[in-house]
């Protein structure tokens, strides 16, 4: 057999994987979101006429910490901390770390809030940088401010679980805008399961929104391609990527930007690791991890309805370092918990949802990228039908399309967060253009990431923020 | 390469079924955007002018004044007029919303002398017996009036509530909400019930529901009962405790607790009369309506052999106080269990109980963290005796109780200040 013919082999065996690979991820995907329709069915029957206030006045009801990590956020610190204090919760405490900023995110704290030095006894439940100073403020007996030394997102988080007295914590950004009834929303899943460790609710991106007084009043989808194209993401991966996850294994992310702990269950983990960029997804797949291997609780829930909102990058670059950085972190965790794999000692953990995260997650770009290099070369050997390739290319696009676009009917339908015409039809066309030079650079950023991650390379990278749309009344 | 499964032929087909079916969610897409709209401008243009009048009907003081009054702020009522018997008679003249097809039956719809949409010549004479603010609802479309109901029933109460139960009787919403609550399908159980819980309605069902199979209709119907304390509601209630359901448990508790004094007899029948896993929720009920009756049980279960049951048991004797409840909760000091002598240590300093002191100086150098700051935290409490026995213990030999009665004394905290110095 000449080398032609060899390689002939190679390169028609390479597009039987992918043939294959495309169906293995396509099922996953239909399975996720008939899973995510049910569930998202479901929920909105349970809630319905629901007297939400119940809990608001309940004095069972769980009591719960904010921990709110800021590093340099003083133009946003003060509209944030007053959002949060406003939440319609009982019981709600709010623990601020200023994450040793070289801004005066603390003096406007401490100037706006009344703050005043306090000594209380507290554990070092799990490793954190020594607080240098610990502030109530007078105005709001339940804000708590926690100023230390700089030690990144997961270090102010670990400072502030110490600090927190509630049952449960919600770790939130320093900039996430969450609903008014947001809150009681999340801490559903706890009082209907007993074994429910963590919740998250879903993220949308700010961007376009009109803000008035740190709240959300009026809904826009983005004029701008790349912020437009991440509002569709977001829809699709929160909405049945996550939801879907309920029914089928339990999820593994819960977004840092809001996401909700048993605090016990996370003090048990030993908090949020250091070590990782991708802290938030470590965190749940370490304390599901705890669960299985100890016996304990470890369930987890995503709740489609509560929403926090965020700004989402607005320039290639600030966009290709956190795609960078994400696929850096699930790199990371894949590897630091290698060893739930395909392991029926962890259940539909082991056996369903990691394998997907390695399989779709973390290989899907490899495989498209493969797939893009050695397509032309197939072509030009004319070892590929043409018509074929075109036809595959559409039924590939399509399938992609229906998937977004059911997500778009599955959030419109349940949630109608955008009413107008003109807010769907640029959701649609920004969901057509996503394919086309979008999707191709978010594979290379996260092969990317990968590659960064086996070079010993992480960091955060910083977010450059345009501020929150608001309205000339505001 | 030719893919024996797929020909040209099936790929093409499989690529037009593709855009039918994004075809299809597009076309949904875009209809549903426009039934929002629809939806929108009919609730405007129906509710609105209803929501305005209501305040007035419930107080039984819808009159031609307040009629008059609010026709002038009312921007998408283009007439009014006044009924030829004397009624108020609401005509909101409107031809768009006429031809919206989403109204096809309301739009045509005339109770009485109302007429909501339309025009003048479908106005009507109605039967003199019929309540004007009943006339007002029932030209709203059913899904409109259930709404209405949610909206205020959460928001009155008393007399007012009375009336909107009335007319939600006069309707005929709430023999429809009783008959949904027999519905085979537990969503349609769970939303009636919840109507009937706004208007403190559901009587002749609610009892059975709290004895539904689905946990969320029990939880329901738990909070239905806050505002039913009747005997054989409580008794169930207090049944529900044991349920294996988180959801149940929690609802049960906080209606037992809205309740307040009244289930503290039958708490004491229950505490008395049961020793599982159930007597951990009661005791959190009782923690919450503290009264001398729970003494007893409280010292009986004091000794029980569950530690999460002795920990409600003290904090229910730091909440009742008394003799017995000190001398009980200073033998719990001397727990096996961390937990309980924490929580002992934590009702004594509540208690500011000073002749405990040399006991809680003791256990500043236990073991566990929780029972030395909460001895700190008490002997903080207790006032001067305390602060004498902390400034001892700092020289202490026992390293962890001088380091946290240095802690205790150097502790300062606003929320707390009062309550511990």
């Amino acid at each position: 057999m000449s080398w032609i013919e060899q390689a002939y082999g190679v390169l028609i065996g390479w597009e039987w994987i992918v043939l294959g690979y495309f169906l293995l991820v396509n099922s996953y995907m239909a399975l996720l979101l008939i899973s995510a329709a049910w569930e998202t069915w479901q929920n909105s029957l349970r809630s319905r006429w629901e007297a939400r206030w119940r809990v608001q006045g309940s004095s069972v009801a769980p009591t719960l910490s904010m921990l709110v990590p800021a590093y340099n956020e003083s133009a946003t610190i003060l509209q944030s901390v007053q959002a949060l204090l406003a939440l319609y919760y009982p019981n709600l405490e709010v623990v601020v770390v200023n994450d040793g900023s070289k801004d005066n995110t603390l003096s406007l704290l401490i100037e706006r809030f009344e703050l005043v030095r306090i000594n209380p006894i507290y554990q070092q439940s799990v490793p954190a940088k020594p607080a240098r100073g610990l502030y109530r403020s007078r105005t709001h007996p339940n804000l708590l401010v926690v100023d230390k030394e700089n030690g990144g997102r997961s270090d102010a988080l670990n400072a502030a679980i110490n600090l927190a007295t509630g049952e449960l914590v919600c770790a939130i950004d320093a900039d996430t805008i969450i609903e008014p009834e947001g809150l009681e929303r999340l801490i559903r899943p706890f009082l209907t399961g007993g074994d429910v460790v963590a919740a998250g609710g879903t993220i949308r991106p700010v961007n376009g929104c009109i803000v008035q007084r740190g709240r959300v009043v009026s809904v826009r989808a983005p004029t701008r391609a790349l912020a437009g194209i991440q509002v569709i993401e977001y829809i699709r991966a929160f909405l049945f990527g996550r939801v879907g996850w309920n029914r089928l294994g339990g999820n593994l992310i819960i977004s840092g930007a809001f996401g909700m702990f048993r605090r016990d269950a996370l003090v048990a983990k030993g908090g949020y690791e250091k070590t990782c960029i991708c802290e938030d997804m470590e965190a749940v797949v370490g304390v599901r991890r705890l669960g299985y291997e100890q016996g304990r609780p470890q369930r987890v829930v995503y709740i489609p309805d509560p929403v926090g909102w965020t700004e989402v990058p607005e320039s290639t670059r600030v966009l290709g370092k956190q795609r960078d950085r994400w696929h850096n972190g699930l790199t990371d965790v894949i590897w630091r918990h290698r060893r739930i794999l395909f392991n029926p000692s962890y259940g539909a953990m082991g056996m369903v949802s990691f394998p997907y995260f390695l399989l779709v997650e973390w290989l899907g770009p490899f495989i498209e990228a493969l797939g893009l290099l050695i397509l032309p070369i197939l072509l030009l050997f004319g070892a590929v039908n043409v018509p074929f390739a075109i036809l595959f290319f559409l039924v590939a696009y399509g399938y992609g399309l229906i998937l977004s676009i059911s997500s778009l009917l599955l959030e419109e339908f349940s949630f109608h967060r955008h009413e107008t015409i003109r807010d769907r039809a640029l959701l649609v066309i920004w969901t057509m253009l996503e394919t086309f030079g979008y999707r191709q650079l978010t594979v290379y950023w996260r092969i990317r990431g990968a590659w960064n991650f086996f070079r010993g390379r992480s960091e955060w990278g910083a977010m450059e923020r345009r501020g929150f749309a608001t309205s000339p009344a505001s | 390469m030719t893919p024996p499964f797929a020909d040209l032929a099936l790929l093409w087909l499989i690529a037009e079924i593709l855009v039918a079916t994004i075809l299809g969610a597009l076309t949904l897409l875009f209809l549903h955007a426009y039934y929002l709209d629809q939806e929108a401008n009919s609730s405007r243009k129906l509710l609105t002018p209803v929501r305005r009048l209501m305040p007035a009907v419930l107080e039984g003081a819808l009159n031609k004044s307040v009629v008059d009054t609010e026709a002038n702020m009312l921007g998408s009522v283009r007439d009014f007029t006044w009924g030829s018997d004397g009624e108020p008679a609401l005509v909101i003249v409107d031809e768009d919303l006429h031809s919206s097809f989403l109204l096809p039956f309301s739009a045509e719809r005339k109770v009485g002398d109302l007429v909501l949409i339309g025009s003048k010549q479908k106005l009507v004479t109605a039967p003199s017996d019929f309540p004007s603010g009943t006339k007002l609802l029932l030209a709203l479309p059913k899904r409109f009036q259930i709404a209405l109901f949610i909206d205020f029933g959460r928001s009155i109460s008393g007399e007012e509530k009375r009336n909107l139960r009335s007319l939600a009787e006069n309707t005929g919403l709430l023999a429809s909400a009783e008959a949904s609550c027999k519905s085979r399908w537990w969503w349609r159980r769970l939303h009636s019930l919840r109507l009937l819980t706004v208007l403190c309605a559901g009587e002749t069902v609610g009892l059975s529901l709290l004895s539904d199979k689905n946990p969320l209709v029990r939880a329901q119907a738990a909070e239905w009962a806050t505002d039913h304390p009747e005997p054989e509601v409580t008794s169930r209630l207090l049944e529900l405790l044991g349920d294996p359901e988180s959801l149940c448990r929690f609802y049960v508790e906080d209606s037992l607790l809205r309740m307040g004094t009244i289930v503290v007899d039958r708490l004491v029948e229950y505490l008395n009369t049961h020793s599982g896993r159930e007597v951990e929720d009661a005791l959190k009920v009782c923690v919450g309506v503290p009264s001398p009756q729970f003494l007893d049980p409280a010292l009986s279960l004091m000794k029980h052999e569950n530690p999460a049951v002795r920990v409600l048991a003290a904090k229910l004797l730091g909440s009742i106080g008394g003799d017995q409840a000190v001398e009980a909760l200073r033998k719990l000091l001397k727990d096996i269990n961390a937990e309980v002598r924490a929580t002992a240590a934590s009702a004594l300093g509540r208690l500011h109980y000073w002749p405990a002191s040399s006991e809680l100086a003791g256990m500043l150098g236990d073991s566990d963290w929780h029972v030395r700051r909460n001895a700190g935290y008490a002997l903080r409490a207790v006032g001067p005796p305390g602060i004498l026995v902390l400034r001892q213990s700092m020289n202490s030999k026992n390293e962890l109780a001088a380091e946290m009665a240095r802690a205790a004394l150097e502790f300062y905290d606003i929320t707390t200040k009062d309550e511990f110095t």
